[in-house]
């Protein structure tokens, strides 16, 4: 049943930038198994979009990657040429952005842009338009006669990301990444997106992963969530488990900064935004510190049941 | 609660130019009637397009209403912006494009004190950057040297400032990480019971607005369509497009359990032209000879005001969906 399709191992990457590099991962390490939906939690600068960049090989060219493996199907992505991806983009791994006008061509008819992925597979003609308006269905496109023939700047930002995921399943890739897909878009067009995706899983057993910086909507999005601070993992496990009884001090701060029923967040007003140079990256944030410890070594991930936690606090609660 | 501004039957239209299509005249508030009070926050909700920007922009001067009024403090808006300019702030979604990227965050808020006619020297800025969170060397910087939630927080600064009576708050915290976003919050919250100002916070985030107002109002198509305490309006909402808005809300936001959800028929964005209820073509609970018949008026009912002619019923077990009436209910 859980078989891996794609394996992260011990990762670490960075930026060249004009002020010197910039770390950004630090020894990801995550299994994304086969059928499932996972999403990927965390604040800007947590490392998720670089990680989402990295598993579809689209990392910016400043981009570097000192150590790690990414191994889909057992095969290195990190390894393979320009050839080798383009063989397995769209088919076997494809990728949807928050931001549906710049993946889409404004000079194009969508249902140009639509042919265009399935011409990749020898459709031509007839067959292909067919399947193109199929997919525009699919995605829950209304009229898809009328958005088949229309430009992108004639739809909806929802109607646009609609579109670029139909091109994304286009070939029916077996994963699926979407980075903030509904980001830009209006609460109730990201609900609607969200659900798309999900029965996308269920219809078509599409692994899917989401990168978001919203814990509500991992939750109901996914069966696992990974939650990522300052470049690493810092919490992984079974959605329910982890919000209902989250391990890591960070976990609970972002439970916490939700507002729930109508009442404030109940956390601090007061910024801490100090990410440690040595030890523990959180600890200078963390209510839950152990001076000495926190502040002396990088936690190392230990397994607590299905789940997995990087803070020595946990570790000294369990391991003892 | 006193009475701080008096908002009137307000209308604005756009004419929308038909450069690629046809003109077509945007109603962006249509017979708008609220009150806000003194020293509250008025959540005003909406999805694009809904008219809540140019509701804000009007009360912050910023546009000319074609039809109704605004008194504050029983002065026609325009006659109280004329004598007190600087006690009305606008903070934007955007403070990268609301700071002058060439100006030191210092004299941003020496700028804003200047105009308030508060500037007693360097000593106010700290003080000022104090009250928002800001380290003091953050005055030295320009604006592209702060984070995202340091920026809006600079921006806040310079508003709170001048100790504006009245602030409107457009989406300030949308682009923030959710920390940041519940940070902002409870410093807003907080300035606000210092300082005394009313405040229209301005989202599309129902969830986020409820937790910070006293009252919310919910707009569609230019119209309020509900208003009230936001605990009611959140967990209990009466109007079919309210519930369509908690519809989209992630479920962890109600603390587990959510109420009853609607699923309107998506909208491409055009008002309605002819007599009936604006959301007349969405709604699965319209009826016929009804609902297409006259524009519901905002009225008193269930504690609060509703906009429609077939109101859902407060106070639903949570849960609970709303069955037999052709409502399409979702459960997941």
């Amino acid at each position: 049943m859980n078989k891996a399709l794609l394996e992260v191992r011990d990762l670490s990457a960075g930026y060249i930038t004009r002020k010197g590099y910039v770390p950004a991962l630090r020894g990801v390490g995550l299994t994304i198994n086969e059928g499932e939906r996972v999403a990927v939690v965390g604040e800007s600068g947590s490392g998720k979009s670089t990680l989402a960049a990295i598993m579809t090989r689209l990392e910016p060219r400043n981009l570097v990657i000192e150590s790690g493996e990414v191994l889909y199907k057992g095969m290195n992505l990190l390894r393979m040429n320009g050839k080798e991806l383009r063989r397995l983009r769209g088919r076997e791994i494809a990728v949807v952005f928050q931001n549906p006008s710049e993946s889409l061509n404004p000079l194009l008819r969508v249902g140009d842009q639509v042919v265009e992925a399935l011409r990749l597979d020898g459709l031509r003609g007839r067959e292909a338009k067919a399947r193109a308006l199929d997919l525009l269905r699919r995605v829950r496109l209304p009229d898809p006669e009328r958005i088949y023939r229309s430009y992108p700047h004639e739809l909806s930002g929802g109607q646009k990301q609609r579109v670029a995921i139909a091109i994304a399943i286009a070939r029916s890739p077996k994963l699926l990444v979407a980075d903030e897909p509904t980001t830009a878009l209006d609460v109730s067009v990201q609900a609607k997106i969200l659900d798309l995706l999900i029965r996308l899983n269920e219809e078509e057993g599409t692994t899917e992963v989401l990168i978001t910086h919203d814990i509500g909507v991992a939750y109901d999005f996914a069966h696992r969530i990974i939650v990522m601070y300052a470049g690493r993992v810092v919490e992984e496990g079974p959605a329910e488990e982890v919000i209902r009884e989250p391990l890591h001090p960070y976990t609970k701060h972002l439970i916490k900064s939700l507002p729930k029923a109508g009442e404030l967040p109940s956390v601090e007003e007061r910024a801490l935004t100090a990410v440690a140079a040595k030890g523990c990256p959180y600890a200078p944030r963390c209510p839950a510190a152990i001076k000495g410890v926190c502040d002396a070594a990088d936690p190392q991930p230990i397994k607590v049941g299905e789940r997995v936690v990087a803070c020595h606090a946990v570790a000294r609660d369990f391991l003892g | 609660m006193e009475e701080f501004i008096l908002i009137r039957n307000l209308r604005k239209t756009f004419v929308k130019s038909g450069l690629l299509g046809p003109r077509r005249v945007v109603r962006a508030v249509d017979s708008v009637t609220l009150t806000i009070h003194k020293g509250e926050t008025l959540g005003l909700v909406g999805e694009s397009g809904s008219g809540k920007t140019t509701l804000g922009r009007i009360l912050a001067g910023l546009e000319e209403p074609d039809e109704g009024e605004v008194l504050v403090e029983g002065t026609p808006l325009k006659e109280y912006l004329r004598r007190n300019r600087v006690k009305v702030q606008l903070i934007f979604q955007n403070p990268d494009t609301a700071l002058n990227p060439r100006q030191r965050v210092h004299d941003i808020i020496k700028e804003a004190l200047e105009a308030a006619g508060e500037w007693g020297g360097s000593g106010d800025v700290y003080e000022i950057l104090e009250e928002v969170g800001l380290p003091k060397d953050i005055a030295h910087r320009y604006p592209h040297e702060l984070s995202g939630g340091q920026k809006q927080r600079v921006a806040i600064a310079r508003a709170i400032a001048v100790k504006p009576r009245f602030i409107v708050a457009d989406e300030i915290v949308s682009a923030l990480d959710a920390t940041i976003k519940a940070r902002i919050l409870r410093l807003m919250k907080r300035l606000q019971g210092e300082y005394g100002f009313a405040m229209l916070f301005i989202s599309h985030d129902l969830p986020i607005t409820a937790s910070i107002s006293h009252n919310v109002a919910v707009m569609y198509s230019g119209r309020i369509v509900e208003y009230g305490k936001p605990k009611d309006v959140l967990n209990a909402p009466m109007h079919p497009y309210t519930a369509h808005l908690i519809a989209s809300v992630p479920s962890l936001y109600y603390g587990g359990s959510r109420p009853a959800r609607i699923e309107l028929k998506e909208w491409d964005g055009e008002q309605l032209s002819g007599p009936g209820c604006p959301l007349l073509r969405r709604c699965p609970l319209a009826l016929e000879g009804v609902c297409d018949k006259s524009a519901p008026e905002l009225r008193p009912v269930g504690g609060r005001l509703v906009a429609c002619h077939r109101p859902l019923p407060p106070g639903l077990p949570r849960g609970a969906g709303v069955g037999g009436v052709g409502a399409q209910v979702l459960s997941r």
